[in-house]
């Protein structure tokens, strides 16, 4: 009997010992993150002229023609392709034959000119991140290399840019 | 050997009292919208985003005052762990008039207990709401679903 009243007794103060209370509650929250991309494009120059002899026989370098601004949640690549493959004439006497092709784009900064073409190809490729991440703001130079094949008049193309991830 | 069982029962329900809930002191979490943020465009992701009145504490604390401590810890594992800092407490209404050391401003949760508010003890159940917001999350973070548990204390001192 005093064994049992012991431990009631030693029951009692273990109750008590702990002094402090704490109870709980939880919860989950979640958040989903999408593959999230956007590019901005803004023209720096407009319409390109080729007026000399030596623009003809040379090409013309447009540098910094436009800018990109690209924020992506993912490593992502930018495209481009020509939507025809010849440029549309007006004027008169311009050629209707005058190809996509004439036309060259890189990065600013960069060494080499990819030529136009109705299939896509890659301009150049950048991470994760917002417009201020290295590499995810950029202008492009355009070169003009039409040799002396066309005549006077004045063309245009379009050209299609495709950000996607890697 | 009946003893023996009568010892070990006697220091479970002592041990097991010491923590449990009981009718007249606990705390409960009660979600009025589920706290689901889902971050599919630039502008979500560029945003603050608000779930306004997302949950009420409801709870009773009889016997002592309360300090009511909130924390959170992130699960996920991904290349981009999303700190629980993301998740901001932020106080809406209650229907109690005896508590104290509310803390109103906004409060980006962390793993370690931050008081929200100081409940004085009465014999009845009241409830504190609140809104949970994700600060602009930018594009740092990799698709994918973060998680995060978040637990709610009431300590009786």
């Amino acid at each position: 009997m005093r064994k049992l009243i012991f431990i009631v007794c030693l029951c009692i103060l273990s109750h008590s010992s702990f002094g402090q209370y704490s109870f709980t509650a939880t919860a989950t929250a979640t958040a989903t993150v999408s593959s999230t991309y956007a590019l901005s494009f803004s023209s720096l120059v407009g319409t390109s002229s080729l007026t000399t002899l030596n623009d003809y026989l040379n090409g013309q370098t447009t540098a910094n023609y436009a800018r990109f601004e690209i924020k992506s949640n993912v490593p992502w690549v930018l495209e481009f392709t020509s939507n025809a493959a010849l440029f549309t004439a007006t004027g008169g006497g311009a050629s209707t034959n005058m190809p996509c092709s004439i036309v060259s784009i890189r990065v600013n900064g960069t060494s080499t000119f990819k030529a136009l073409t109705t299939t896509t190809q890659a301009l150049t490729t950048g991470n994760r991140g917002p417009v201020s991440t290295s590499g995810n703001t950029f202008n492009i130079d355009v070169n003009y290399n039409p040799g002396l094949n066309y005549n006077g008049g004045t063309y245009s193309l379009n050209v299609l840019y495709t950000l996607t991830s890697q | 050997m009946k003893k023996y069982l009568l010892i070990l029962s006697l220091l479970l329900f002592s041990f097991i009292s010491s923590f449990s809930q009981n009718s007249t002191n606990y705390i409960q979490y009660n979600n009025n919208t589920a706290l689901t943020f889902n971050l599919n465009t630039t502008t979500l992701l560029e945003n603050t985003q608000t779930i306004s009145d997302a949950f009420c504490l409801h709870l009773e604390s009889k016997s002592n005052t309360a300090h009511i401590y909130a924390k959170a810890s992130a699960s996920t594992n991904t290349t981009t762990p999303m700190p629980v800092s993301n998740l901001v407490l932020s106080y809406y209404s209650t229907n109690s008039t005896n508590y104290s050391s509310l803390n109103n401003g906004d409060i980006p949760l962390s793993g370690t207990n931050q008081l929200l508010f100081i409940q004085a003890k009465v014999g009845t159940a009241f409830n504190f709401c609140y809104s949970v917001k994700m600060p602009a999350v930018g594009y740092t973070y990799a698709p994918g679903t973060y998680t995060f548990t978040i637990t709610f204390t009431m300590s009786q001192p």
